[in-house]
């Protein structure tokens, strides 16, 4: 096998636990670490399979964190290449801007069950588990693909598929000024391209420094709240958002009637998203309304459905009991001090039901509890959205390098075909966001909007 | 009826421009070749615009030329215009273009096919091609009953598989030129299981030239002086023809308009899938409404004959209309058609059942080569016809066939998109499918290739050591420019004449030379030590110069391409029993059988998912096997 890129990922599950491990492994590990890994000696004179206590400390000279670090020669290793184990102790934002720092040193986000892929093609798994490491990859990089596509709906993504249109515009522009040479109408000029180019530059730019700050913010387990309208949603995030003194803060969220909000639940970084605004009578606006909702359900890890016991079981209810997934959902019938909701609860079955009258703060906290006894049972399908923004991150650094360099060669020479060069990278970084390749789409662009030929 | 009428190692079946490539490399590499032309008098014709190269296509020439193939020369030899295309953008998108004499182009190549050592021509329509119960070639079969035996036949049929002429409402069988088609090959084809596709093309009127007015059109000269195509011509000294430009307007627009229910695309009755990049003078006024005129050039067909190819105007409407339309163009007031336009119909092989070599995946000793894969265009069909003569004979002498990589030429990227994702249009080459296209320049093409040509037997000793010469030249020229230093007083006068910076310390020639607006040719008046050369050489030394940091990047891509590129499939791989395969890819990897985990990634409907799998499924196959 051909020497492989060194990756890094964050090896423990997001959002548990008071330590993360990252992992780095590849050729270019121990180079990696000792740029950003500081202690009492050189990095070269640690020993092979110890633990070493120091500071991870970024280009600016500041400190991200105190952690342990195992340092492990190949081919003693899980990869049998050479790894890098380094232990957080800062929680997860911090976790992740270590990460982010090996990612700008050169180490490669590693794909999913790409750990395991080296440690089987290097020799280190047996022949018999093959079977086992091809269902894990494919299993993994299926979530891993249902996670990317569903950020792809989100604002970024729209940028980031608006930034690579352009892009493909210019370079079959580009492409029909050189292959139809003879064509006088559709030239483009160096002005227009440069101008173009600087635009999305900054659109990207821009778009990366929001992404930092919206991935941190939005970092932690996803929990929805859903439910009827009226049904109680908004007493319950005002109860915990009145009690709570451990608010990071209140932002809009991406839809103007969703609330997000993030909070330490012991520990647990948690973003609740409120679906107000349901409330409409009119009948279109509501349909919109449970239309959002269940697009904030789809993207969370857990769904507090609160229902309202004075309604009954109404056909509003029942649907909603019947769109809900049992294993993500804690159930809350809410108004039992006006009607028992006996009827709802049979409905739902027999899964545990929480019964309470939220605006007298009675079953709050066994909501909480009900999340928080989630988490530890571990068995919640946590979608790994920091591993694929960070994948997504390297692709757009690579884009903007190479929008530099297309710029570059516009002030140096001025030859089109030169920059379409570097214009072209950026198209197939950006296309590894959006799954799409650069080749055909340019050629059919052509053909879409330029009349040429014989 | 049927009777024995010889044996041959290969036959070639058409003498367009794959067939005459094929043939000539099956022979020059010393296997008895015949080749069958339907018509004596059609051998290389161009039945389309009399002219070779263009964008892309002037690389795939000067390749084949590389090669040791034979249309680059046949070209210099006929050529009565000769173009270099844009030549205001970057040296990897200079484009040779020619205007070619297109009755002596094909004198010239029936000639140098007729001197031939180990090569027949023979006039014949085959009908069948042979095979034995395991599915190799062992002969072909002409119409008057002829079977000839041979291991290896290259179809080169071109448009002509059961042809249909479409003329407005008026079609019937026929090839292109009023040529007759070739009816019964397709049949025997598909009874052997082989796939075809329905394809069509189209070509304009020529006209008379002296009824046209040419002094309201754009005159278009050649350059002077003229680059050959070939790197062995030395000097082309001709007087040259023009070419003319003229529009269209708003009255052939309505022309057409008025016409459109009559247009056999618009009403149905064509179903061939056409190219996107030729659409029809109907297609374009339609599709691009807006645009107020459109360019029309006018081409001479040879210098004796008056036919004067209309480009721009190709079309399917009925006779009359297009007479009509023609008349509105300015210069064509008083235009006398000589040929009518017409849209033509054709069966061609899907080029997905061929491996890289061209050859067919389950027929052994069957190769196709040209327009019959799908392609388009007079350079793509040589392009392939060469891979192809070449692969048949080292096939009968047992070596390995030549598969070129997409990083090493344009005839490597256009057979690797025709085998690995097949094509639903003509296929035509543009130099953005070329994802290297700074490496693969057309003035590189002997350093990319000769050295190859010589080792197959298509480049003679001398050859080659001429170009050895070149090479080293070079190499020893650019050495020299990184460590030659001027001082500020001797290159700051220089600099200052081109409006470049002054230097305030001493700057090396190679630096030099990556400013913009400094030539090679200029720096070497102030440099003592520069050595004589032609000027095909300080093209070379100049582009490589100049353009080093981007020839460095583009390198570095390559060179991450081909990891993949080097971990090979075996072609018995069973794909449809691997399990972690998703259906899809499992169908599609059967289907092309890749040579290796770079082709594979390419097929649509392959993920990279699916290649982990296989990355994991090779390991294991390796571990197993030991």
């Amino acid at each position: 096998m051909d020497k492989f890129d060194t990756i890094a990922a964050v090896s423990t599950p997001p959002g548990t636990g008071g330590i993360s491990c990252i992992r780095i492994s590849g050729e270019n590990a121990f180079e990696i670490a000792a740029r950003v890994f500081s202690c009492g000696k050189k990095f070269e004179e640690i020993e092979s399979h110890s633990v070493t206590h120091g500071k991870i400390i970024n280009r600016e000279r500041e400190l991200l964190d105190e952690v342990l670090l195992l340092k492990m020669k190949k081919p003693k290793t899980y990869t049998r290449e050479d790894v890098i184990e380094i232990h957080c102790h800062g929680g997860s934002v911090v976790t992740r801007n270590v990460l982010e720092l090996l990612f700008k040193e050169g180490a490669m986000p590693a794909q999913p069950g790409e750990f395991t892929k080296r440690a089987f093609l290097n020799g280190r798994i047996d022949l018999s588990q093959a079977e086992a490491v091809m269902d894990l990859i494919n299993s993994k990089t299926q979530k891993s693909e249902k996670s990317a596509v569903m950020q792809l709906e989100g604002r970024t993504g729209i940028e980031i598929k608006k930034s690579r249109q352009r892009i493909i515009e210019l370079l079959s522009h580009i492409a029909v000024s050189i292959d139809y040479p003879e064509y006088e109408d559709d030239k483009i000029t160096m002005e227009e391209v440069s101008k173009t180019v600087a635009s999305i530059k900054i659109n990207l730019e821009k778009l990366i420094e929001n992404y930092d700050t919206g991935r941190i913010l939005r970092e932690g387990l996803n929990v929805a709240v859903l439910g009827p309208p009226n049904a109680g949603k908004s007493t319950f995030i005002n109860k915990v958002t009145g009690e709570e003194k451990a608010i990071v803060t209140h932002i809009p969220g991406t839809t103007r009637d969703v609330l997000e909000i993030q909070f330490s639940l012991n520990g647990y970084p948690i973003v609740l998203h409120d679906t107000a605004g349901i409330r409409e009578t009119d009948d279109f606006i509501e349909r919109l309304g449970i239309k959002k909702s269940l697009e904030i359900k789809e993207k969370s890890e857990l769904i507090i459905l609160i229902l309202d016991a004075s309604r009954g079981l109404d056909n509003e209810t029942k649907s909603l009991i019947d769109q809900s997934d049992k294993d993500e959902t804690i159930f809350v019938i809410n108004k039992t001090d006006i009607k028992d909701g006996k009827e709802i609860s049979d409905y739902i079955g027999n899964e545990k039901i929480i019964k309470g009258i939220l605006s007298n703060d009675f079953g709050t906290i066994d909501i909480l509890d009900a999340i928080q006894t989630r988490i530890e049972k571990g068995n919640l399908n946590i979608k790994d959205i920091a591993v694929t923004n960070a994948r997504h991150k390297t692709h757009i650094d690579a884009a903007l390098l190479s929008l530099e360099n297309a710029i570059e060669t516009g002030v140096c020479n001025g030859y089109l075909d030169l920059m379409a060069v570097d214009l072209t990278i950026v198209a197939e970084e950006l296309g590894k966001i959006t799954g799409e390749s650069a080749g055909e789409d340019i050629i059919k662009t052509i053909f879409e909007r330029f009349c040429v030929g014989k | 009826m049927d009777y024995n009428a010889g044996k041959y190692e290969i036959a070639i079946i058409g003498a367009g421009h794959a067939g005459c490539e094929a043939a000539l490399a099956a022979a020059r590499l010393g296997c008895s070749t015949v080749l069958f032309t339907l018509n004596m008098d059609s051998v290389a014709n161009m039945p389309c615009n009399p002219s070779i190269g263009g964008t892309a296509k002037g690389h795939l020439v000067r390749e084949i030329d590389a090669l040791g193939g034979q249309m680059g020369k046949s070209a210099d030899a006929t050529l009565i215009q000769s173009r270099m295309l844009n030549k205001a953008k970057g040296p990897a998108v200079h484009s040779l273009r020619a205007q070619i004499d297109r009755r002596a182009y094909q004198d010239e190549l029936k000639q140098v096919i007729e001197e031939q050592e180990n090569l027949d021509l023979k006039q014949a329509e085959v009908t069948d091609v042979l095979f034995d119960d395991a599915n190799n070639v062992i002969g072909v079969k002409t119409y008057t009953g002829a079977i000839f035996n041979c291991k290896c036949a290259v179809i080169c049929s071109g448009t002509y598989l059961k042809s249909r002429i479409i003329i407005g409402e008026v079609n019937y069988p026929g090839g292109p030129d009023g040529l007759f088609p070739a009816n019964e090959l397709s049949a025997s084809l598909i009874s052997a299981g082989i796939e075809l596709m329905r394809f069509k093309t189209g070509t304009p009127a020529r006209v008379h030239r002296n009824s046209l007015d040419f002094s309201v059109m754009e005159e278009q000269k050649g350059d002077e002086p003229i680059v050959p195509f070939s790197f062995e011509t030395e000097k082309i000294d001709i007087i040259q023809k023009s070419c003319y430009l003229t529009y269209t307007n708003e009255n052939t627009h309505e022309v057409i308009k008025e016409n459109l229910d009559r247009s056999p695309l618009f009403s149905g009755e064509i179903d061939g899938v056409g190219p996107r990049y030729c659409p029809s003078i109907e297609d374009k006024v339609v599709r691009f409404s807006d645009k107020p005129r459109h360019q029309i050039f006018i081409e001479p067909m040879g210098l004796k004959t008056n036919e004067m190819y209309v480009q721009g105007m190709s079309s399917s409407l009925p006779e009359e209309v297009q007479e009509e339309m023609l008349k509105t163009i300015r210069g064509l007031e008083n235009v006398k058609t000589m040929r009518t336009a017409y849209a033509i119909e054709y069966d061609c092989v899907n080029p997905l059942q061929l491996k890289a070599s061209l050859e067919f995946k389950n027929y052994s000793g069957l190769y196709s080569a040209g327009q019959s894969n799908g392609s388009s265009g007079y350079e793509e069909a040589g392009a392939q016809g060469l891979i192809a003569g070449i692969n048949a004979a080292r096939t009968l002498q047992e070596k390995e066939p030549v598969v070129l990589g997409r990083a090493e030429a344009y005839i490597g990227v256009l057979i690797d998109d025709l085998v690995t994702k097949g094509t639903n249009e003509p296929y035509r080459m543009m130099t953005s499918r070329s994802e290297y296209r700074l490496l693969l320049r057309q003035d590189n093409a002997d350093i990319r290739l000769t050295p190859l040509g010589y080792e197959v037997g298509l480049i003679a000793k001398e050859r080659y050591e001429n170009f050895m010469q070149k090479k080293v030249f070079i190499e020893k020229e650019l050495d020299r420019l990184r460590k030659k230093v001027f001082s500020p007083k001797e290159i700051n006068p220089y600099l200052n004449k081109k409006g470049n910076n002054e230097v305030k310390s001493g700057i090396t020639a190679a630096a030099v030379l990556k400013r913009p607006g400094i030539t090679y040719k200029e720096l070497k008046e102030i440099d003592d030590n520069a050595p004589d050369c032609n000027s095909v050489y300080e093209e070379a030394i100049e582009v490589i110069c100049k353009y080093e940091g981007y020839l460095r990047r583009q390198k570095l891509q390559v060179e991450r391409f081909e990891k993949n590129e080097k971990i090979l499939l075996s072609e018995d791989l069973k794909y449809s029993s691997i399990e972690g395969l998703r259906l899809e890819a499992r169908q599609k990897l059967d289907a092309v059988k890749p040579r290796n985990i770079g082709q594979a990634s390419r097929i649509s409907g392959v993920s990279p998912s699916d290649i982990n799998v296989l990355l994991i499924y090779l390991e294991q196959k390796r571990r197993s096997g030991k």
